[in-house]
């Protein structure tokens, strides 16, 4: 009422003005039209209701059918949980669509759609061609609108039936969502198993919805911290090999290993420059652990910070002109930010507690950290000059941020306290932006120390 | 009877050139063309999107039969919203899809009393005004300001289709109004549209600086509720050049589409046919 008051006031006073700036003239009838203003501004928190039903399925080759009809049915599978994981989206049962049969060729029957209340409605369809490959066609509808919002068609091997999944369903959020999607992407982490004290950690792979899991390492030495490179096949971690903990590159086609330069001391905490040219990492030598930059073609190694404090855990902002790190300086661990030549750097958080491993979001806009006070982990993020900060997460034990490459969503790990001997549980875990849509990311066994990939080019 | 056709039309060259845009991106052989999957897929694996052309819009449909559609409750998970089940009208004339905006029969364009003023109209005149006041006079303007919306009250009967007869008991009952059951009416239907639109939209979430998304969208209402015409949105060339408002504003739409028909008090018609909706979504995080 208040609201309304103060709008009829803003009315008066808008018609006074224009009365006064007409000066008098005859008010001409019509000349306005009556219109009802109303603002919304709560908008549901529900995720967008849409319907995926099974992709038809043809062949070329008849005897081919049965297994394409089966690729047609995974496909929808697939493309339902990717949407349905990011929290975004709501895939409606199937067991409630009315039209039944729908191929890309022919327009829907949008009352049907609209009758189940969803929004969005995925149309696809699998082709065995003779020679052998698999075309995948899709559109998406705007059910309310009656109109195609996208449609793409694919030809591809028909092993690459998921990756292709993958990328109907980030074509779907893309269009829905405005923003890139981030389901054609992979995972790699530091994958657990054995007792507490004979715990093995070895480099994994895996696709983001835990599919395809893959050992890259053998597990004789200790594999810590990989990060992905943004541009090649790269893996950058730490190894523990002949316990001597150093920064090594893997190569993820051809699983070559190699030690990124032979220093005194021990380097740790790598990642990689936005170009994937350099690494930034940490060394420590005679008691002082610093941060360098090794270009990868030269293998120069360059210091970038002189404190007599622990520098460590360097994340480079994506357009590669500063730095983020966590540095105990100024007493505590805490987030600073420098230039990435080193310069002119600038402590950003100030909270009661410990700041830790600060990751630089893909678009550039928050920073992610661990952040540690009275035995509680909690997974937060803020802006990079420190402005709101915001905790996303909170538990026993939660580490390791990394971003999906659309910046809104992270992956982390979460600890759960050890028992007589044996280890604590460590899964991974993602949360949306918002802090609402946490969910456990399926792996094989124990996993720690997440790195999600660029999208796959 | 003009404007709404224009926009209409308006409407459509941008929907049709959206199509032709997005069709062009996915067209686009450059973006995918040399997509080699890395690994855990065939080395030899070619990837080739490419865009495909929408289904012939006119082209008949293979089962044209929307009255035969079993209602809502066949679907196991209905919509909790009231609003969910589209009038008939509506679905009818997405069954026969018109390439053209068709001419709508309702008066609409043409609303005889101004009763409320837009923020985008700052100079707007009270219509009918029969005298001009020959000077300033404040207490003349007041009474003018609230005695318009009785004056026009009847005449927006005369002009418009007839009302549905059961009016909602709910609200004010008196085709007579006063300026206070006026001002309680606007509020009361101000809230109820953005309740009933707050529900089925569903805005995007964490988008990089939601808080500039706002979407202005215009709709026009027949006496049941329903839409009259294609929603408009305000900010048309912003949709072009903005990926993000282009799908907050869809968005936008999609939540106005789904809650045709609005459930309003038909007796004030008058104050809601003609609506500015203003979707603000920079409050949700």
């Amino acid at each position: 009422m208040n609201a309304l008051l103060a709008w009829r006031r803003t009315l008066s006073l808008g018609v006074l003005g224009a009365m006064i700036a007409v000066g008098g003239l005859a008010a001409s009838p019509g000349a306005a039209r009556a219109q009802l203003v109303v603002d919304i501004n709560n908008p549901t928190m529900e995720p967008i209701p849409v319907a995926i039903p099974v992709f038809s399925a043809q062949s070329q080759v008849p005897s081919r059918l049965p297994e394409m009809t089966k690729m047609g049915e995974d496909m929808a599978g697939v493309i339902a949980a990717d949407l349905e994981r990011s929290g975004l989206f709501r895939p409606l049962g199937r067991a409630a669509y009315i039209e039944q049969g729908l191929v890309p060729e022919r327009r829907p029957r949008f009352p049907d759609w609209k009758a189940i209340g969803a929004q969005g409605l995925v149309v696809g369809s699998v082709n065995f061609l003779a020679d052998g490959r698999v075309e995948v066609v899709f559109r998406l509808w705007d059910v309310y609108g009656q109109q195609q919002m996208t449609g793409v068609k694919y030809q591809t091997t028909p092993d690459n039936w998921r990756q292709i999944s993958h990328r109907v369903a980030d074509a779907i959020y893309q269009r829905l969502t405005g923003e890139e999607g981030y389901f054609d992407t992979r995972v790699v982490y530091v994958a657990e198993s054995g007792s507490a004290t004979q715990r093995v950690k070895r480099l994994a792979i895996m696709d983001q919805d835990g599919a395809n899991n893959r050992y890259l390492t053998d597990g004789k030495f200790l594999s810590l911290t990989p990060r992905f490179s943004p541009s090649s096949q790269d893996i950058t971690y730490l190894s523990y090999f002949n316990n001597k903990p150093r920064v090594y590159m893997y190569n993820i086609d051809t699983g070559r290993q190699e030690l990124l330069g032979d220093f005194d001391g021990m380097t740790f905490a790598p990642r990689f420059s936005p170009d994937g040219s350099q690494v930034v990492m940490s060394l420590a030598k005679n008691g002082n652990t610093d941060i360098y930059i090794m270009d990868l073609r030269t293998r120069k190694l360059r210091q970038l910070t002189d404190a007599p404090d622990i520098d460590t855990a360097p994340s480079f902002s994506p357009d590669g002109q500063f730095i983020t790190f966590e540095s105990d300086r100024g007493g505590g661990q805490q987030i600073y930010v420098m230039r990435a030549d080193g310069s002119g750097v600038k402590r950003i958080s100030f909270g009661k507690g410990r700041y830790k491993t600060p990751v630089w979001s893909p678009r550039g806009d928050l920073i992610a950290f661990t952040f540690t006070s009275g035995g509680v982990f909690k997974i937060g993020v803020m802006r990079p000059d420190g402005s709101q900060e915001r905790m996303l997460t909170e538990s026993f034990l939660d580490e390791g941020p990394t971003w999906a490459p659309n910046g809104r969503v992270i992956m982390f790990f979460r600890g759960y306290p050890s028992r007589k001997g044996q280890a604590g549980k460590a899964e991974l875990r993602s949360i949306d932006l918002t802090g609402r849509n946490e969910r456990k990311v399926p792996t094989v066994g124990d996993a720690s120390d997440p790195a999600w990939s660029p999208l796959l080019k | 009877m003009r404007k709404p056709f224009i926009y209409s039309s308006l409407f459509h060259a941008l929907i049709f050139a959206m199509a032709l845009i997005s069709w062009h991106w996915f067209g686009d052989p450059e973006l995918l063309d040399d997509n080699e999957p890395v690994i855990m897929v065939s080395p030899d694996a070619l990837i080739s999107p490419d865009a495909i052309p929408t289904p012939e819009k006119n082209k008949p449909e293979d089962a044209p039969k929307p009255e035969e559609k079993p209602p809502a409750e066949k679907a196991p998970e209905p919509e909790p919203e009231q609003a969910s089940p589209t009038p008939p009208r509506v679905e009818e004339a997405a069954e026969a899809p018109p390439p053209e905006p068709a001419p709508t029969p309702e008066p609409t364009p043409e609303p005889p009393k101004p009763e409320r003023v837009t923020k985008d109209l700052p100079n707007v005149t009270p219509r009918d005004k029969p005298k001009p006041p020959k000077k300033f006079d404040m207490a003349a303007i007041e009474k003018l300001l609230l005695n318009k919306t009785d004056s026009t009250a009847p005449q927006t009967k005369d002009n418009k289709p007839k009302k549905p007869t059961d009016p909602d008991p709910s609200q004010s009952k008196s085709d007579n109004r006063n300026p206070m059951e006026n001002a309680r009416a606007t509020a009361n239907i101000q809230s109820a549209i953005a309740s009933q639109i707050a529900r089925c939209w569903t805005a995007p979430v964490g988008a990089t600086g939601a808080e500039t998304l706002v979407v202005r969208i215009r709709i026009y209402l027949r006496p049941d509720g329903s839409l009259s015409d294609e929603p408009v949105i305000v900010d048309r060339g912003r949709m072009m050049s903005d990926n993000l408002y282009r799908v907050a504003a869809e968005a936008a739409k999609r939540a106005v589409q789904r809650c045709s028909p609005l459930k309003l008090p038909p007796e004030y018609y008058d104050l809601w046919r003609d609506v500015q909706l203003n979707f603000d979504p920079s409050k949700m995080l």
